[in-house]
């Protein structure tokens, strides 16, 4: 864990990002910051979540809280799914 | 549109969604037929449950795919191949979410708030919603 990041890989439908991330930002914040550079409009963020191999993440916790390891997949996905 | 170019539609939409990530999170298998895509859905926390969704191009992207979920070993529509409570009730047979033909043409045909755009409504993002629709109906 080099300066204190990890390299992880967020994905949405929007397209991934790939980079090292800081360990000790809180998860929504992480979030919102992805959102905005994937051109995902960052205040509707509370309507997505963030999830590891399908379980949710708190996202008051920072990286380091949650002991996301290296190579992570983190898939930012709508909180409810859409069935008109 | 020739089917030249509904053929190169479809390949620039199921390569953006294999390319993605996310395609290996949810572990998706594809399987391309012609026009036809079959997609292979795993419940991420109950990797037993899996179900083989068929998605029909032709005609894309002036119309949405159509997406059904199929038997695994006959590729047919059988109600036994479908995940629980993802199904719309009535006809036809598909699923009511938008990206669907069966959401745009049928059930919400001419609803303003969701015409058809298949900008929007991806491969990805619509198969991205029906993998949650399937774990969501399956539990766990």
């Amino acid at each position: 864990m080099a300066n204190n990041r990890i390299h992880l890989t967020f994905s949405t439908t929007a397209g991934d990002l790939e980079e090292d991330f800081p360990v000790n930002q809180p998860l929504h914040a992480l979030k919102r910051e992805v959102m905005g550079r994937l051109k995902l409009d960052p205040s509707q963020a509370d309507q997505f979540a963030v999830t590891l191999d399908g379980n949710l993440l708190d996202e008051s916790k920072t990286l380091g809280d949650l002991n996301v390891l290296a190579n992570a997949v983190l898939v930012i996905e709508r909180r409810d799914v859409i069935k008109i | 549109m020739d089917i030249e170019t509904v053929r190169a539609k479809m390949a620039a939409q199921v390569s953006r969604a294999s390319q993605s990530a996310m395609a290996s999170v949810f572990g998706w298998v594809f399987e391309v037929q012609d026009l036809v895509v079959y997609a292979t859905l795993r419940h991420r926390r109950r990797p037993e449950s899996t179900y083989l969704l068929r998605v029909v191009f032709d005609e894309f992207p002036r119309r949405a795919p159509s997406y059904v979920f199929v038997d695994h070993d006959t590729k047919q529509m059988t109600s036994g191949a479908w995940p629980p409570n993802v199904r719309h009730g009535a006809e036809p047979l598909g699923i009511c979410t938008p990206g669907t033909r069966e959401f745009h043409e049928h059930w919400h045909r001419g609803d303003a708030q969701h015409p058809w755009d298949p900008e929007r409504y991806t491969f990805l993002a619509t198969l991205q919603e029906i993998h949650r629709l399937m774990e969501r109906g399956v539990g766990g």
